[in-house]
């Protein structure tokens, strides 16, 4: 038990700037988000008869300060999807990097036996530092989420997906794992934190991209008058009279259809003016793949674990440099 | 006797390629305090670090008590303490925080034996790193290093940045320490004089090769040094005196007892006209 203490002490003591930095910065956007969320729902409590149409002069105010408020919060909640690759980062950088520009990886190295071992009691402190941060995000960004949308229940619904709950824990994995491998790799702290935005970049592109091609096979075809949101949208496009899909890219970009095309009132497309009022030669219909809300909390799962994996992989790889390389 | 350190044809070059070693070939006994001695880019922090396993040879290689540290760098450092260059402590820890870290990360080592070192010089342990002076700080370093309980010590340039009452108390506690523990110290440094007491073998390292090994009183006893124009035995080199005036260092001549520090400079000396040394350049 003792050693555990001693080594969660040096740890801390290790990493004690990041550490103080990160926390204040995320109990100030936890206190913030606390606070709205209470502000939310005291109006929503305050005013409980009122919709969003009510006439009704108090109703008017309140919906007036509910929405400034929603405003607001929307600003800090569109963005706390950089914050869990900010906290992982951010620890995981200096955890290799530091040690080489300081010198002091000539120490830990020597007395040491193993370095992959000194690594994963590094990591592993820095990996418990960012979960307990990025949770308490992810619980906070779920409290303000439910009072902003008080009638939803966003537990079956995709609304601020990847902005609020678990999601925001399985980034600060694979922003630790990044960090740790740019630091590793290179050497330098601020080189290795300005190339580890870079490559967290990268890999949220590709998960912004790679996420909708994993999910199209098993996504529900529905038609755009059917979406009301709470759906997780991956693709949009027409269904053609041959029963081929087209995205709105394809249909368009491929030279499938002119560029300003006609949709009747039933939906369906046409290429002209004059065949949308006579009804001949429909192009087809459109059509939207989307995953149903009901999968909310299956998706978000993957995506954490998928996250979380990559930061596991990305760890291995800064092992593996960490053993081979030279100390300064 | 053993060797403890072997290096057989050992060779290193970098990147850019230059050679910083040229066929090293070297067995240094168990116990007692060896000076690795040469000037600035001579090869003695790259040779201690193939040692160390943080340098890969190019050729050739090395081992430590019989095992080949880039093999199985764990077994190596079981019988390694090395304090490096610059005593590179961690900032934001005390004196006491390193050697915690010490037993965290190897677990035989020997904190009480440490303390005791850092006691008797009247280091502070609770003092935070960065507010110890460099000679207190290169003194936490080798308490570190005799820590462990290494048999080998590996001690690359540690003087450097001392000033002289500070070096004299390293090397102070360095003689007690191998002498109490019969272990084997490797001392590099490029300051003769510092070693010339507390050393007992000598090696000279010029342009990446072994220019000269031996007892301390050996080559004490086998070298003499004369006028150059009054030379009479083997002439190794020669070399400016400290008035300017030419002196030669000789095997077996005439001339009177050479200093350690006369002939390593003539040693060194010695490679500025060879062959292998215009190669290297």
């Amino acid at each position: 038990m003792s050693g555990v203490l001693t080594w969660a002490r040096l740890s801390f003591r290790l990493q004690r700037l990041e550490i103080l930095l990160l926390g204040a910065a995320v109990l100030v956007a936890s206190g913030l988000m606390l606070w709205w969320a209470y502000e939310l729902d005291g109006i929503a409590k305050a005013y409980p008869d009122c919709d969003y149409f009510d006439p009704a002069l108090a109703c008017q105010e309140a919906g007036q300060r509910f929405s400034e408020t929603f405003s607001t919060a929307e600003i800090i909640i569109r963005n706390t999807w950089v914050a869990g690759f900010a906290v992982g980062l951010v620890l995981g950088v200096p955890l290799v990097a530091r040690e080489i520009d300081h010198g002091t990886a000539q120490l830990a190295w020597t007395i040491g036996r193993s370095r992959v071992r000194w690594l994963i009691g590094r990591v592993a402190f820095a990996a418990l530092v960012a979960i307990v941060l990025a949770a308490l995000l992810a619980v906070t960004t779920e409290v303000l989420v439910t009072t902003m949308l008080p009638d939803i229940d966003l537990s079956r619904d995709f609304n601020f997906h990847g902005n609020r709950g678990p999601l925001i824990v399985g980034r600060a994995m694979l922003g630790l794992g990044a960090g740790v491998l740019v630091g590793a790799l290179l050497g330098r702290q601020l080189p290795a934190l300005l190339l580890g935005v870079f490559v967290v970049g990268g890999l949220y592109a590709a998960s912004w991209v790679g996420f909708p091609l994993w999910y199209h096979s098993e996504a529900d075809v529905a038609s755009m008058d059917e979406y009301l949101g709470g759906p997780l949208w991956i693709e949009s496009g027409i269904e053609l009279t041959s029963g081929e899909r087209l995205t709105w890219s394809e249909l368009y970009g491929g030279g499938r259809a002119p560029l300003e095309t006609y949709q009747a009132d039933d939906g369906t497309y046409y290429a002209t003016l004059a065949d949308a009022e006579a009804e001949r030669n429909p192009l087809g219909r459109d059509y939207i793949l989307i995953i149903p809300g009901e999968r909310y909390n299956e998706i978000v799962a993957r995506e954490t674990a998928v996250f979380a994996g990559a930061g596991l992989l990305l760890i291995g790889g800064a092992a593996a440099v960490t053993r081979r390389r030279r100390p300064s | 006797m053993t060797p403890i350190l072997e290096t057989h044809d050992l060779a290193k070059r970098y990147r850019r390629g230059v050679w910083a070693l040229t066929g090293i070939d070297l067995e240094i006994p168990a116990g007692g305090i060896t000076a690795l001695v040469g000037p600035n880019a001579a090869g003695k922090s790259t040779l201690i670090k193939t040692w160390v396993g943080f340098e890969r040879p190019t050729r050739g290689s090395v081992r430590v008590a019989g095992v080949d540290p880039w093999q199985d760098r764990a077994a190596a450092l079981d019988h390694i303490g090395y304090v490096p260059q610059s005593p590179a402590l961690y900032d934001g820890l005390s004196v006491e925080d390193h050697l915690d870290m010490a037993v965290l990360l190897r677990p035989a080592f020997d904190r009480a034996l440490a303390r005791e070192r850092l006691d008797q010089l009247g280091i502070p342990r609770k003092a935070s790193a960065r507010s110890l002076s460099g000679g207190q700080q290169a003194q936490v370093a080798l308490a570190l290093a005799l820590g462990t309980r290494a048999e080998v010590l590996l001690l690359d340039e540690p003087l450097a940045s001392l000033d002289p009452l500070a070096r004299r108390e390293f090397l102070h506690v360095l003689t007690d320490a191998v002498r109490a523990d019969g272990a084997t110290a490797l001392l590099s440094s490029h300051i003769v004089t510092d070693v010339e007491q507390a050393c007992d073998q000598l090696i000279v390292l010029g342009v990446g090769r072994v220019l000269l090994q031996s007892s301390v009183a050996e080559a004490l006893a086998n070298h003499r040094v004369a006028a150059a124009d009054e030379a009479v035995g083997n002439v190794i080199a020669t070399f400016a005196g400290p008035a300017g005036e030419r002196i030669a260092l000789e095997r077996d001549g005439d001339g009177r007892p050479a200093t350690l520090e006369e002939i390593v400079l003539g040693y060194l000396a010695s490679t500025r006209l060879s062959p292998e040394r215009e190669q290297a350049a």
